[in-house]
């Protein structure tokens, strides 16, 4: 798996875990944080899988 | 005697304040540097005047937070404010000579925390103070790097047809000057309010204040002056780990990383959460750098900032524990 993505994605989870220890009133930040590393976790992933599928096409 | 006291403390205090504006300057000024947008002159005279005019801009919140948050008000005197703030002064001089981009904000803590444990134990600490400060410490990186790549990448998609490279870098240039205002803004904000909760805090104590009181405006003035005249003397040992060693950063990647950081501090400073302004640069530098590709981010320097953020609190708190057994044996 794509490292960037990985990191993403275990950011997305440290911001979950956040939501545990922040006050009520500021937890949606934790939950907006996780929700758009998850999305840059995922475009990442994308991004990878067409690059590598675009490299496998000009190496043939 | 008492009075004299509490003056040559508000001086020290000030004195934090000041060191936290050279030790600070480089988040503000490193990627502008850096860049070649402004000369260091230009740049530190920039942030200067952006870190001062913070006061006509946001509230007293975080110096509320800082006066009344971390420690039992009941046990502060002036011994353990200077001890704490000695301990965030010694803290922040080491890893200043080290060249690490350390929290000055987390030291203040750190130190406050030390110095009150010292005096009386950790039934001092206000826990749900450092909860809401401890959370932070790890959220304000995430938000600034998570801002930085969707700015980054907002401009990547917005401008991915131009073929002007050097056009738009120019552009870049000049957007930079604002985005590094923003962000000198936001560190005068969140950080002078920090020395203003530390007098405040020992202005109550003292009995100069009911325990209700708001911010004096001469202490919100001196507080601004103090961290405005420490960023106009610079300090370039961090401006370099900041601007280069973490990842090389062009004109457009500066305006990201200094945007996202400015947001995230607006954000932090209007909620009065005092969160580090280097540790919300530095997570938005990470950020503008793997859009680029993880190889961008030197994270070997990079895990070498965390381990001193990580060090900074214990380090700065037992530093203040060991000023404060020492100023007992003098008083």
């Amino acid at each position: 798996m794509d490292r960037r993505a990985i990191f993403f994605f275990g950011s997305a989870v440290v911001c979950v875990l956040m939501s545990l220890v922040v006050d009520a009133d500021l937890e949606y930040v934790t939950y907006w944080l996780a929700a758009v590393y998850v999305v840059l976790g995922l475009l990442s992933t994308l991004d990878a899988v067409s690059r590598r599928s675009s490299w496998g096409r000009s190496g043939t | 005697m008492e009075t004299l006291a509490l003056y040559a403390v508000v001086a020290v205090a000030l004195g934090f304040d000041f060191v936290n504006g050279f030790h600070d300057a480089a988040n503000s000024i490193a990627t502008v540097v850096s860049t070649g947008v402004l000369s260091p002159r230009w740049a530190v005279l920039w942030a200067a005047t952006f870190n001062f005019i913070a006061f006509l801009v946001f509230g007293t919140t975080v110096a509320a937070t800082i006066a009344k948050d971390v420690v039992d008000p009941a046990v502060l005197t002036i011994g353990v404010i200077f001890a704490g703030l000695m301990g965030a002064i010694i803290w922040n001089l080491i890893t200043f000579w080290l060249g690490l981009p350390t929290s000055s904000s987390h030291a203040l803590i750190g130190g406050m925390a030390g110095a009150a444990v010292a005096k009386t134990g950790f039934s001092s600490l206000d826990a749900d103070g450092l909860r809401k400060i401890g959370a932070f410490i790890v959220i304000a990186p995430l938000f600034g790097l998570a801002l930085a790549v969707v700015l980054m990448l907002l401009i990547l998609w917005i401008f991915h047809k131009v073929k002007n490279v050097s056009r738009l870098n120019r552009t870049f240039r000049r957007t930079q000057l604002v985005s590094a205002a923003a962000y000198s803004l936001g560190h005068g904000a969140n950080d002078a309010q920090k020395t203003m909760g530390i007098i405040l805090a020992l202005l109550i104590a003292q009995k100069e204040l009911p325990a209700t009181a708001g911010v004096p405006l001469w202490v919100v003035l001196a507080a601004h002056s103090a961290i405005a005249l420490g960023t106009l003397t610079g300090g370039w040992r961090i401006v370099k780990t900041m601007g280069s060693k973490i990842t090389r950063l062009a004109p457009v990647q500066g305006t990201a990383a200094e945007t996202a950081a400015a947001a995230a501090l607006f954000f932090t400073s209007a909620k009065g959460i005092p969160v580090s302004t280097t540790h919300t640069i530095t997570g938005a530098i990470v950020g503008v750098g793997t859009t680029r590709r993880m190889s961008a981010v030197r994270w070997d320097v990079a895990g070498k900032v965390v381990w001193a953020w990580v060090l900074t609190i214990p380090l700065a708190g037992m530093t203040a524990a060991f000023v404060y057994e020492i100023v007992n044996v003098f008083s």
